[in-house]
């Protein structure tokens, strides 16, 4: 397994030793990741789209049009159109605004939450670290969907709420995280380190435990925001999202269900758009971590 | 490269001769990763039956690399090619796996430094060691219960039953060391390879492992000892190797190559060694001798006291260990005060609490006559510039993710330097301590062991401290890098006048640096005194253990200036 000797070297004699071909290129190169390659192509289409629309799409995607309902895929609509005739392609594509808002506004502001009570917890003694503990434990033990339908059913429906319900329901796990990031390198020796050099605890705290602890939490939320972008449609989906007309992937999926026997494709393409979002966003995620974690090459 | 070696070394060694064909005959071998690095080049080694051959380098000079081979546990992304790769009678070029394995164990046991992790914690250390003979079949059950108990006795291990029904880590680590050793012979193989196997033990541990491994050898093992370390080769080895960058520079009987070595590596290697001869002289070659240091500079007051030190923990919830008990010192200006001991002697608490990071239970520390008890948390903070500490492993005591540039601004945004103003004075610390200005932009992590260590003396230094803790500063380094530190902080003391607590397990390093050394054992200072004094007139009974547990190189030059204390 691990010995080869070039058989040419066997026997023969003696070549002098400079001779031996050592260290030849081997035929292995590094594959090129088509997955992640084309997760980041897609991820690159995804936020242009929800950045400048009018890039792709020239069409708007409220228009309706009484005579185009529930055409199929065509020429003049790619996608086909809907129940009122408006053309779903545009709206798949203006719906990428609203979708990446709700993912990455609530695992930001998760974030936020999730790290200032973890350090929270970590560094307010006994007596914080127990009354915050036990708050996730609360928030942990009611299922996460149900937790922002909840709060969702308190304040009202719309994007602004839905980011904040997603935010609170994956605030729980960052918090944690952490909260044992902090208590690992709060024990390290650059810590101690720090401390000798004078500067005070509160200052310790934030240039170097604060930082080092969010640094693989960042990581872990952008695979977070592909499932925000789940629940946020999910949400939608419920009609408790962005009201309509706004162009929502859950919402137009909920107004195609009372067609799907008669058209396929307002329920296809932004199921697609979906699938794809939270597969493109968990993948390239992953590669951080991976990379956070030094298990690939940078 | 050098040809195919004319004759390898070992059959000059005039030992176990006869017809019988050696254990080991290498020839020529190369071993290269595939990442490119040749790691090893064109190598040759023999050993004969009953016969102990070393082989010394540093680190990455391929020795480690070389003892694997002989095993096929080089790895699966190398190759190794010889022109003759002999391993007890079998033609190991291109030996399959399964061919590998009625080698090792049966013929050739391997030892490896780290007793801990190669010891699976999940079993006990009976079944460890009997797992050999299991995997050849050999001895049934009963029988094998009986020579694991037989063998560690064998090794030294005292109560053998009860610690063959024992877990690793309820064990010393002397005795897993042992455990281990056990465990490589217990098939009884005619060779025993050991890699580092006493680096991370104490020197009395050591002293005795390195007994136990001559006793093997007269018992009829061959040995193949691999390590760092000239003076512990010096004790076990008939011949030697020095490697260097994967490759033999000489080869020879040990005493040969001790007392008389013909390649500048080996010189600079023996010569980087602190021991008795080479104090107050530079370690590292560039200047010969530099000016004596004076004997104690009996010019500065007394910056730094303790008084009856306490400290304990908790171990195991209720039961409590006394990590310091009534430990007092003094430091004066400028001089180096060394704390020597062994693993759990407290040093390193007496460093924790000297820099108060831990308050003391009972007693009291001052620095420049400010006891850190009665100082609020302004002035506690203000005091720290004043005393500042190097760690042993410099890569943890950073923040992984700043460069070296900001790790040694630090102490100076502390006290409130603006960005823009720190740059310059970090140029200056850095060419202080021998780094080339553009350091500043690298991570530590891409720096060597050396350059990371000058890097925490740069920063140690930035707040211009009157005291420096060194906290077993050099005890992760090759010989000669240590010898370059060594030689960094006897001239910072000089230049800057800077005051060192030097804590170290390795007495020649604190012979070599300390003006004044304190004993310590078992959280007590046992003794204390001129560093001459204790050297050569040791008064307590475990310093004196000590000493005698230390290898030394066995120097036979006449006028060793050894035994002549100032």
């Amino acid at each position: 397994m691990s010995t080869t000797t070039s058989p040419g070297l066997v026997g023969a004699a003696a070549p002098p030793a400079a001779a031996i071909p050592f260290a030849r290129p081997r035929a292995r190169r590094t594959r090129v990741p088509v997955g992640l390659v084309l997760s980041l192509l897609l991820l690159a289409l995804l936020v242009a789209a929800a950045v400048a629309p009018g890039l792709f799409t020239g069409t708007d995607p409220n228009a309706a049009s009484a005579a185009d309902t529930l055409t199929g895929p065509s020429g003049a609509h790619w996608f086909g159109t809907d129940q009122n005739g408006r053309d779903i392609f545009s709206r798949v594509v203006h719906g990428a605004g609203p979708s990446l808002l709700i993912g990455v506004a609530a695992s930001a502001l998760a974030l936020v939450l999730g790290t200032a009570l973890g350090v929270l917890a970590a560094q307010g003694g006994r007596v914080g670290d127990r009354v915050v503990s036990r708050l996730l434990d609360v928030l942990l033990s009611v299922p996460g969907l149900l937790l922002a339908l909840l709060i969702i059913a308190a304040l009202g429906p719309g994007t602004r709420n839905s980011i904040l319900g997603i935010a609170l329901i994956s605030t729980p796990g960052y918090a944690r995280l952490v909260r044992g990031e902090v208590l690992r390198i709060r024990g390290s020796a650059f810590v101690e380190a720090a401390v000798g050099l004078g500067w005070s605890r509160p200052q310790v705290v934030l240039r170097h435990v604060v930082p080092n602890a969010v640094g693989p939490v960042i990581v872990l939320a952008t695979i977070g925001v592909g499932a925000a972008i789940g629940v946020g449609s999910s949400l939608s989906f419920l009609g408790l999202g962005p009201q309509p007309p706004t162009a929502e992937w859950g919402a137009m999926l909920a107004s195609s269900r009372d067609y799907l026997s008669v058209a396929w494709w307002p329920a296809v393409f932004p199921g697609v758009a979906i699938t794809l979002t939270v597969l493109t966003v968990t993948v390239v995620g992953r590669r951080l971590q991976l990379r956070a974690e030094g298990r690939v090459a940078r | 490269m050098s040809a195919p070696t004319t004759t390898p070394g070992a059959s000059r060694a005039a030992v176990a001769p006869g017809a019988d064909e050696p254990i080991v005959d290498v020839r020529d071998l190369h071993v290269a990763f595939r990442d490119g690095a040749h790691a090893v080049r064109g190598i040759s080694l023999r050993i004969e039956a009953g016969q102990s051959v070393a082989i010394v380098g540093e680190s990455g000079s391929g020795k480690s690399v070389t003892a694997r081979s002989l095993v096929g546990l080089a790895g699966p992304r190398a190759t190794v090619q010889a022109q003759r790769l002999q391993v007890a009678g079998v033609d190991a070029r291109d030996l399959a796996e399964h061919r590998w394995r009625t080698l090792r164990g049966r013929q050739i046991g391997f030892v490896l430094q780290d007793a801990l992790g190669s010891l699976d914690p999940l079993r006990k250390v009976g079944a460890e060691i009997s797992e050999t003979l299991l995997a050849h079949g050999l001895l049934d059950r009963h029988e094998r219960a009986a020579r694991v108990i037989e063998l560690l006795r064998d090794v030294g291990v005292p109560e053998p039953e009860l610690r063959a029904a024992q877990y690793p880590h309820q064990l010393s680590g002397g005795l897993r060391q042992r455990a281990l050793i056990a465990s490589a012979l217990v098939a009884d193989p005619p060779l025993l390879i050991a890699d580092e196997p006493t680096t991370a033990l104490d020197v009395t541990v050591q002293a005795q492992i390195l007994e136990l491994l001559a006793a093997r050898r007269a018992a009829g093992t061959a040995l193949l000892l691999i390590s760092h370390d000239l003076a512990v080769v010096s004790q076990v080895a008939d011949v030697v190797h020095v490697m260097k960058d994967g490759e033999v520079v000489e080869h020879g009987p040990t005493r040969q190559v001790l007392d008389d070595p013909q390649h500048p590596y080996t010189q600079r290697l023996i010569a980087a060694i602190p021991a008795a001869h080479a104090k107050g002289t530079r370690l590292s070659p560039g200047s010969g001798v530099c000016a004596p240091r004076p004997a104690a500079p009996a010019s500065g007051g007394t910056i730094l006291e303790a008084h009856d030190l306490r400290k304990t923990f908790a171990v195991d919830g209720d039961r409590e260990l006394v990590a310091v008990d009534g430990v007092s010192l003094e430091l004066r200006a400028g001089e180096t005060l060394g704390i020597v001991g062994e693993s759990g002697s407290g040093k390193s608490t007496v460093a924790r609490l000297l820099l108060a990071f831990e308050d003391p239970e009972e007693g009291r520390v001052e620095v420049d006559g400010r006891d850190w008890a009665t100082l609020d948390k302004r002035t506690r903070r203000d005091l720290r510039r004043e005393i500042q500490v190097i760690h042993q492993d410099p890569l943890s005591a950073f923040d992984p993710r700043y460069t070296v540039g900001r790790i040694v601004g630090e102490p100076l945004a502390v006290a409130g330097v603006p960005r823009a103003a720190r740059a310059p004075r970090v140029r200056e610390l850095l060419e202080q301590v021998g780094l080339a200005p553009e350091v500043a932009g690298r991570r530590p992590a891409e720096l060597s062991g050396g350059q990371r260590q000058r890097v925490a003396i740069a920063r140690a230094l930035a707040p211009s401290p009157r005291i420096i803790v060194c906290d077993e500063p050099v005890s992760a380094l090759d010989v000669s890098i240590q010898a370059q530190v060594l030689d960094l902080l006897a001239d910072l003391q000089e230049r800057l006048g800077v005051a060192y607590v030097f804590i170290s397990h390795h007495l020649g390093v604190i012979y070599h640096v300390s003006d004044r050394v304190l004993v310590m054992k078992d959280g007590r200072v046992v003794e204390e005194g001129d560093v001459e004094a204790i050297f050569s007139r040791p008064q307590h009974e475990y310093t004196r253990q000590l000493l005698a547990a230390v290898p030394t190189l066995e120097r036979t030059s006449p006028a060793s200036p050894t035994e002549e204390p100032s």
